[in-house]
């Protein structure tokens, strides 16, 4: 079939706002699921408000988060704190095989939508739910942003200089992660459920997410009782590793700790092959100790190149290094061009953008751009009279009560 | 609650090493499919530690942590707790694939599975003779999945690449420092591993999914750069929209009151995000509502941001009196997203992790007992089997070899004489 996609076929219902939830349904719907997103009436997703804005224009249709996270999704408004609401929900998770959601736990029950109740409207439903902390335990009702899970998963006391407080990651990563956790556990399940029939709800929580990334807290100190300590390229054990200065910024240096057959590559590249034979540095245990003496050859060779110079130069040698990109240097290198991994999108509002496009490249079936991220209710008239039957009286009705 | 599987009938390949091949493979198998790893005494996965050459130069010390007791036993290479997180409930084969049996072996497995998952570094599999093409012959329906550094085209797809170089070539590494733009006061992070795995999960049950519907594979050319990259969206949206180059703010937020502050004991903090002015109130109200907390500076988002500095130090005088624990319970209580800044230690004994039973045991024949991480999502209405401990190198030669691949117990005896299969590291 033309323009048949990898999920082309698998529908979604989805109630998500911010960053993991809607990241997990962009995922779907740019690999072809049919994706319908709820908004509530007036306001819509709050990643509406987040910014970046097109211009620093404050807008909820031009919402640089928000327009990314939303492609391919049809968009529509139900106030699900209304009765009506609630039961047209109903009839569109009847039209679903998956539902995803991210409120803080409480909030579908709340509403009368938890899991056993969906069941009993439509037994084969997958209902994926993110939280921040999971739908059981004794945090579950705690608030968290991105920092506070960070700091809980044990990793945040890891990164940063030991001498200074412990330091957050970049941006939201986690809640992308999680999300993506969420969409491959999703697709699974939905599998089984065509097969089988059998319905399903999954947990995930953002802060388990983090835990099973695999900078390995929990095993490392069950093992050894290591409690984990800042690094840098000051302290790391392993030299060199880690960030280190050049010409025009940084350049990110593996050292590959176990691996001496690397060393010699790094000194070429350096133009002093002879260090392999230097007792100071020919060690992993003595590179640590002359860690100074190292240094000023290294940062001499590495202040007269560009990030760019060096990384082309290690690329001769193969030498793990790469050049610390700003957003800038990924927009214009002409490697992510050749991939064609910017894509351009219109929007009616926003205009032509280029977004980040596909995560991976499939020899057919992949990533399609249907549509950009839908206006808030854009798709009311389509979702609630042509799949629901509703006629465009009953949905002026449904606005004017507060309903849409 | 049902028991059962998810991918009972998907069986998987994995030629990989590391962090993120090996992790994409578990993310599979712990959904329930049968994941065969394949790797070689003479090239066993570099997670392993060492082998015997590198242990007799003293080359491991640096990662002695992640051996029991942080001590270098005997069999190290099936000791090593970073390996042992990667690959539970695999089967692990070890076939040379640089000799021709180990390769007709290798295709008798890929004949009868329905994934090739790997990480191997670009060429290795021309090298190797395991290509799409060459896969593709032996099994038409294949999905075959290769993840590099990179990815397959473009001017960098032969550099070498690993999960801490992929962080700062990706764009995260540059977004993560105390907002100075200081660039050596952060250490390189393996997170893009972790993205790259699940991106190559998800990539392999979205080609599952297409070829139950339409009869066929593909190949997938999986880089760990791209997936990275999506992750800092809104920030490459910035520069898109507004040629704006976003930098880190440290722990700070662009709209919440947000930082990192110093408790009481050695190298102890707890982070505080404080959202409106509502939350302020209630945190003036938790700290006793001191004079200070009146100041006009701080009576508004805008003013608190503005006069951050000047605020940090002053919750800092407040949280320094207590214990991480102390205040990040008052302030939850009040509805304030605050946390400890959890160590090892701490996240091993964490209540909350405890309790929502997310913590696996696990029995290692060469190991022992040990507390992992578990799955990463929890069934309401399937309870999955308990995973199996990650495979010792070769464990299970003999089951995959004759059970799956079909080879008799004479060819088998032959390819261990031959040193195509073993359980001990030749290195």
């Amino acid at each position: 079939m033309k323009g048949e996609q990898a999920l082309t076929g698998l529908k979604v219902l989805d109630v998500t706002h911010y960053i993991a939830g809607p990241f997990c349904t962009k995922l779907l719907a740019d690999y072809g699921a049919d994706v319908i997103k709820v908004e509530k009436p007036g306001e819509g997703d709050g990643s509406r408000r987040m910014g970046p804005f097109l211009d620093d224009v404050p807008d909820p249709e031009k919402s640089g988060l928000f327009l990314y996270l939303n492609t391919n999704k049809r968009g529509i408004t139900l106030n699900l704190k209304t009765e009506t609401g609630v039961k047209i929900f109903k009839y569109l998770v009847k039209e679903s095989d998956v539902l995803v959601e991210n409120f803080s736990p409480r909030v579908m029950p709340g509403l009368g939508l938890d899991y056993q109740t969906l069941k009993k409207v439509k037994p084969q439903l997958v209902m994926t739910s993110i939280s921040n902390f999971g739908q059981t335990g004794p945090y579950r009702d705690w608030k968290a942003t991105e920092i506070t899970l960070f700091a809980l998963c044990g990793q945040m006391h890891k990164i940063g200089d030991p001498d200074r407080e412990p330091l957050k990651h970049a941006l939201s990563i986690y809640q992308y992660f999680a999300g993506e956790i969420a969409s491959l556990a999703t697709v699974a399940v939905a599998m089984r459920s065509a097969n089988t029939g059998n319905g399903e709800c999954i947990d995930v929580s953002i802060l388990e997410t983090m835990l099973g990334d695999i900078d390995t807290m929990i095993n490392t100190y069950d093992y050894s009782g290591d409690k984990g300590t800042r690094t840098t390229a000051k302290n790391y054990p392993v030299y060199p590793w880690g960030g280190f200065p050049v010409k025009d910024g940084y350049v990110s240096i593996q050292g590959v700790g176990g691996g001496e057959r690397w060393m010699p590559r790094l000194f070429t590249m350096i133009g002093k092959p002879e260090l392999k034979d230097d007792p100071r540095f020919s060690t992993p245990q003595n590179r640590v100790k002359y860690r100074d003496e190292f240094n000023v050859l290294l940062y001499s060779w590495l202040i007269d190149h560009t990030k760019q110079e060096v990384f082309d130069e290690a690329a001769k040698v193969r030498y793990p290094i790469a050049p610390v990109y700003n957003t800038e240097d990924l927009v214009n290198n002409p490697h992510y061009q050749e991939r064609g991994y910017f894509v351009e999108i219109e929007h009616p509002r926003a205009g032509k953008l280029n977004y980040p496009g596909a995560p991976f490249k499939m020899s057919e079936a992949g990533l399609a751009i249907r549509r950009p991220a839908p206006l808030l209710g854009q798709h009311n008239r389509e979702v609630y009279c042509e799949l629901l039957g509703y006629s465009e009286h009953d949905l002026s009705i449904l606005r004017r009560c507060g309903v849409t | 609650m049902r028991k059962g599987l998810l991918l009972s009938n998907v069986r998987v390949v994995e030629v990989a090493e590391g962090w993120a091949g090996p992790l994409a493979g578990l993310l599979l198998a712990d959904l329930g499919a049968e994941v065969i790893k394949v790797e070689s005494i003479n090239r066993m996965d570099m997670e392993r530690g060492p082998g015997a050459s590198a242990i007799q130069t003293g080359e491991t010390s640096l990662f002695y942590p992640s051996y029991p007791g942080g001590t270098l036993g005997e069999k190290s290479w099936n000791c090593n707790a970073y390996f042992n997180a990667c690959n539970f409930s695999k089967y692990g084969v070890t076939l040379d694939l640089t000799k021709s049996k180990g390769l007709q072996a290798f295709m008798r497995l890929v004949k009868v599975s329905d994934v090739f998952l790997s990480n191997m570094a670009a060429g290795v599999d021309e090298k190797l003779g395991i290509t799409y093409e060459a896969l593709v012959k032996v099994n038409p329906q294949i999905i075959y999945l290769t993840a590099t550094g990179y990815g397959r085209t473009g001017p960098y797809s032969k550099r070498v690449a690993m999960g801490s170089t992929i962080d700062a070539a990706a764009g995260l590494f540059g977004l993560r420092d105390y907002g100075d733009g200081d660039g050596t006061a952060v250490t390189s992070d393996p997170h893009a591993d972790s993205i790259s795995a699940e991106t190559c999960a998800f990539a392999i049950l979205a080609a599952l999914y297409y070829r139950k519907k339409m009869g066929k594979g593909m190949f997938i050319d999986a880089s760990m750069v791209e997936p990275s990259m999506s992750h800092i969206g809104e920030a490459i949206m910035d520069y898109t929209m507004n040629h704006r180059i976003q930098r880190s703010l440290g722990n700070r937020d662009m709209s919440m009151t947000q930082g990192c502050y110093r408790c009481k004991g050695e190298d102890e903090w707890v982070t505080i995000s404080i959202s409106s002015d509502e939350e302020w109130q209630r945190f003036t109200e938790v700290i006793g509502s001191p004079a200070w907390a009146r100041d006009e500076r701080f009576a508004s988002v805008l003013g608190r941001l503005k006069n951050q500095d000047e605020l940090d130090k002053l919750i800092e005088a407040w949280t320094i009196h207590h214990t991480k624990y102390e205040v990040m319970n008052l302030l939850q209580q009040a509805n304030i997203a605050a946390a400890a800044v959890l160590n090892n230690a701490d996240v091993y004994s964490d209540p909350h992790i405890r309790e929502r039973g997310f913590l696996d045991v696990i029995e290692d024949p060469d190991a022992g007992v040990h507390t992992y991480p578990g799955r990463l999502w929890k069934l309401g209405e399937t309870e999955m089997p308990k995973r199996s401990h990650s495979p010792c190198l070769g464990e299970h030669n003999e089951y995959v070899l004759k059970k799956i691949a079909g080879l008799t117990s004479d060819e088998i005896l032959e390819l261990e004489q031959e040193g195509v299969i073993g359980t001990t590291p030749v290195v």
